[in-house]
């Protein structure tokens, strides 16, 4: 298994106000998998992401990366965790204001070793006619590709995306995860996809449904239907 | 092929960080470049000038000392004198009155090897019968030029050049005067036959000494000008011979004044520097902390791909730390250049110095770049590590502002302005305790720009309406007067033995007609039992002593001889308003009793007229108003170029504080700035809101940190007292406080300006930013 989940758990608060996110959730993602958490809010799927991503810490249960097993990790350790293994995508774009495309990009090449080429990226991601220009010169959508052009840049092994089109209006959503697809199935990334949008599910190859922090189910498509066919 | 490693692009935006808050970094570089200059100016003006001195007394062989006969010292006398290890050699001096009511004491030509001898610091040495070289301190403050002719006595003289002497780096006309006087009393050299030329009027024969071993420690040099003063006065009683004076290097107000008073504020100033380097070094945390809010989320997906924690902080770090050094490098360049020549000012305005050459200072190298430097650093990157020790997820939910345990505060039911006042002033409280001990600060630095002047002007009232009389005659020997204005008085000093300052103690006429108003002590039995080891003399104390050191009326006091071990005992009985010195008052027949002087002895006489009948040979020194307040006058003079420098310093210091913080309150907000412009506020109303915060805090803090900044800069005062002789009484004029506040006004409504320029040029947009 190239990334594994057992018994995570967590909660928040304490005493009467403790709330339990994720009961003993466990999960096994192979290598180039694309892999949808869908669930309604307050469901535990961004917590289980974040937790993936090391940015959030479990009460207990184990993490494994390529054999890389996270818990007990010391805060520099989980940085190198993450440098190597991921690249992250968040709604909010995040993208440093005074730093132009090229160089939002750069920011994730710096930290791989194994870095993509950031011209041949910047041609892909359709950002090339852009590099020179900062993020507030962008628009939502052309910002969401730096943002995902600086997360796999590095190369990751997993890539985390936590609603990565929830700003974004239908078109351009629809742009964004075509662009996801095409880095999954170029790069042979596994995708980690948090959603609340079920019509997403259909371009998985593994779709896990959390609700009140347990697996609800965890299916497999047989047949995929490509990102730029969804509709909603 | 090998992988393209990248450079960290974040390296870039250092730069465009510093250009882009120009504004911001302009403000701290400014700050430091202009404090670290003058604190790097000072050291190396000092340190050059210390060694300037230093090396003129050597290089110039100052004298070990030298006494002055009546007659001509003959051959045996000198010839007793040089078997014990020393040179002696003859340097008699004419005083001769010159512009106005000034005194020039005019020297025989001095050469190269000889003792004491001169350096030029402009023009030429004298070479014909009617030229002279003049010191160059008088010259400057009487507007003498080379080329001008200046009367000396009777005669008309050509300046050729200026001059400094080792002997008189500091212009004291008697070893025993209480400040030297640059204005009205100079030197002066002259060729041998000029010097003949001038007549014998106002002539005394001066002769140096000088220690063949100039190894010897103070002990050593006082036993040998012990030793040279026996064999005088046994010359005298051999030759009957008179010795008129006899001063040795140790003593000698003229040779080693300078040099102690040089550096003697070095502490303070380095105090000084490191008090703003610590208020900058919270103001630049508080001000990288403000960016790291601004950008939690950049911060937080930076951290969420896997850059470590020590690489943001050498990031957020870069900007200001870059700031900084290149202020302290310019600073020390500011230091070798403009701000040296300020001090070296400060001294040449004060003291007869040879040339100097500007040194190296390592000293000013590490106090005013490294130890910055290193302040600044360490106290950013604890603050910044502090505030970058938040979980990523948290920088990504941008909640580094708050923790949870944060409450919200209830507020009570004012207005909405004024309970949103209230919100942005919680909000920033570590911003404002930096501006509160900012301000604090600068006041201080108010105290000594606009503090001194009117602290001085008050001492010189109080010493003019507490002088004993218009005249006060120190005598050389007693000498009978007869005139109904003149009183006599008996005189001794004795050294306070915490601080070795000098105390006058006078013996008055019981019946004394100028100090009418003082009730001398009665001392009846100390006088029958002087001689009696341990008897205690009631005095009168001058306030100043007990303002100094701290006693009390009943209180006992020891006073000891200057060079012999012996002890004299004093209780004070009460207080005398005399302010010119610190002084102690008995009556006449007891001081004589206690210093075993003869019933009738007495020093000098006071009067309210000039005593011309006595001879000018017999008079050591004649205490006239200009002499009372001799050391107002001469700090005045001194440090009267550095008083406006302090008030420029806590105005700059003003504007900077409330500018950086004010603008990292209004760009923290930004978004709540924007919001309230979409809402329909004015510029001016959101203004009220933020500006307005600001504006209370800094008033506040300037109105009522004063009391505290007294109780410090009295406590300073305290200190720099005891580094001079004398007290002048803490002073300060209502005025003074109404300007002090009304500068700390006019900082806040410049800097008011500004902020409502940065209030416009929100976008309305901003608020937006995060919804897009």
């Amino acid at each position: 298994m190239y990334l594994e989940l057992n018994d995570i758990c967590k909660s928040f608060g304490s005493g009467e106000t403790l709330v339990q996110v994720l009961h003993d959730v466990s999960l096994g993602l192979e290598k180039g998998e694309l892999c949808v958490l869908l669930g309604p809010s307050g469901s535990g799927k961004s917590t289980l992401l974040n937790i993936i991503g090391g940015i959030e810490d479990a009460d207990s249960g184990q993490i494994t990366i390529r054999g890389d097993r996270m818990e007990n990790m010391k805060e520099k350790e989980l940085s190198l965790y993450r440098r190597k293994h991921l690249g992250y995508v968040f709604q909010s774009y995040n993208l440093i204001p005074n730093l132009t495309v090229r160089e939002n990009i750069e920011v994730g090449a710096f930290l791989s070793e194994d870095p993509l080429d950031v011209d041949t990226l910047l041609k892909e991601l359709g950002l090339w006619d852009h590099r020179d220009k900062i993020p507030n010169q962008l628009s939502g959508g052309q910002q969401q590709r730096t943002s995902i052009g600086r997360a796999i840049v590095k190369n990751p092994d997993v890539l985390l995306c936590d609603e990565p089109t929830g700003a974004l209006d239908y078109n351009t959503s629809k742009d964004i995860l075509k662009l996801i697809e095409e880095v999954n199935q170029k790069y042979r990334s596994t995708v980690v996809l948090v959603t609340h949008n079920d019509a997403l599910k259909d371009m998985a190859d593994r779709v896990i449904r959390l609700k009140d922090g347990h697996i609800l189910s965890d299916t497999r498509n047989e047949t995929k239907i490509p990102a730029a066919d969804l509709e909603w | 092929m090998a992988k393209k490693k990248y450079k960290d692009p974040l390296r870039r935006r250092i730069l465009r960080d510093l250009i882009g808050d120009w504004g911001k970094y302009l403000a701290i570089f400014l700050f430091l470049a202009v404090f670290i200059g003058f604190e790097a100016g000072y050291i190396i003006a000092d340190t050059s000038m210390q060694i300037a001195y230093t090396d003129g007394m050597k290089n110039r062989h100052v004298e070990s000392g030298h006494f002055i006969l009546h007659d001509k010292a003959d051959k045996e006398l000198i010839k007793k004198l040089e078997k014990e290890d020393i040179s002696v050699a003859e340097q008699y001096y004419l005083d001769k009155q010159t512009t106005g009511s000034n005194t020039i004491r005019i020297y025989k030509m001095r050469g190269k090897g000889e003792v004491n001898e001169p350096c030029l610091m402009d023009g030429e040495y004298p070479e014909a019968a009617d030229e002279i070289a003049v010191d160059r301190l008088y010259a400057e403050k009487n507007g003498i030029k080379i080329g001008d002719t200046i009367p000396a006595g009777k005669l008309d003289m050509k300046v050729t050049g200026t001059i400094a002497l080792p002997d008189y780096s500091c212009l004291y006309k008697n070893n025993s005067d209480m400040m030297f006087n640059a204005t009205h009393f100079s030197v002066g050299l002259v060729t041998d036959k000029a010097f003949k030329d001038l007549g014998t009027g106002g002539l005394s024969r001066c002769y140096t000494w000088y220690n063949d071993d100039r190894s010897l420690d103070l002990k050593e040099r006082n036993d040998k000008a012990e030793d040279i003063k026996d064999i005088l006065v046994d010359d005298i009683y051999r030759t009957g011979n008179m010795l008129e004076d006899f001063v040795q290097y140790d003593d000698n107000n003229a040779i080693i004044f300078a040099g102690d008073d040089m550096s003697g504020d070095k502490a303070m100033f380095t105090a000084m520097l490191y008090i703003i380097i610590v208020v900058l070094a919270f103001i630049m945390a508080i001000l990288a902390k403000s960016t790291i809010e601004q950008e939690s989320q950049a911060i937080g997906t930076l951290r969420a791909s896997g850059y470590t924690r020590g690489e943001l902080v050498r990031h957020y770090m870069a900007a200001p730390v870059i700031t900084a050094l290149i202020a302290a490098l310019i600073g020390n360049i500011l230091g070798y250049t403009a701000m040296k020549y300020i001090v070296v000012d400060m001294y040449y305005n004060s003291y007869s110095l040879p040339l100097y050459e500007t040194i190296w200072s390592p000293e000013a190298f590490l106090k005013t770049t490294v130890g910055p430097l290193i302040v600044l650093t360490v106290v950013t990157f604890l603050y910044l590590s502090r505030a970058l020790r938040v979980p990523p997820l948290q920088f990504l939910r941008g909640e580094i502002r708050s923790s949870k345990k944060t409450r919200v505060m209830k507020l009570r039911r004012f207005s909405f302005m004024t309970r949103y006042r209230e919100r942005v002033l919680f909000q920033n409280i570590p911003a404002y305790i930096v501006l509160v001990f900012g301000i604090s600060f600068a006041g201080l630095l108010l105290f000594f720009g606009l503090g001194l002047q009117p602290l001085m002007d008050n001492f010189k009232d109080d010493v003019l309406s507490s002088r004993i009389a218009e005249y006060q005659y120190v005598l050389q020997t007693p000498v009978e007067v007869d005139d109904d204005d003149a009183e006599k008085y008996s005189a001794a000093t004795l050294l306070e033995p915490s601080h070795d300052e000098e105390i006058t103690i006078y013996g008055i006429e019981k019946d004394s007609e100028y100090m009418d108003d003082l009730k001398l002590p009665d001392n009846e039995k100390a006088t029958e039992e002087a001689d009696k080891k341990g008897t205690v003399f009631n005095v009168m104390v001058s306030e100043g002593y007990l303002e100094k050191y701290r006693c009390e009326v009943g209180d006992t006091i020891k006073l000891h001889e200057k060079y012999e071990d012996k002890t004299y005992r004093f209780r004070i009985k009460g207080t005398y308003k005399y302010d010119a010195a610190l002084a102690f008052f008995l009556d006449r027949a007891a001081l004589n009793a206690c210093f075993d002087r003869d019933e009738d002895s007495f020093s000098g006489y006071f009067s309210d007229k000039e005593l011309t009948e006595i001879d000018e040979g017999d008079i050591a020194t004649i205490i006239r108003e200009n002499d009372l307040t001799a050391i107002a006058d001469q700090l005045e003079d001194s440090f009267g170029s550095i008083f406006p420098m302090f008030t420029g310093f806590a105005i700059i210091m003003y504007i900077l504080l409330m500018y950086l913080l004010g603008r990292m309150i209004i760009e923290r907000n930004a978004k709540n700035v924007s919001m309230l412009k979409i809402l329909g506020y004015t510029d001016r109303e959101v203004s009220r809101l933020y500006n307005r915060a600001t504006g209370i805090v800094a008033m506040a803090a300037v109105v009522l940190t004063i009391p505290l900044v007294e109780a410090i800069f009295r406590v300073i005062w305290r200190y720099v007292m005891f580094e001079i002789s004398g007290w002048l009484t803490f002073y300060e004029p209502p005025s003074f406080y109404i300007k002090m506040v009304l500068f700390g006004f006019a900082a806040y409504f410049l800097v008011y300006l500004l902020q409502m320029r940065k209030i416009r040029r929100i976008p309305m947009g901003e608020a937006l930013k995060s919804m897009e």
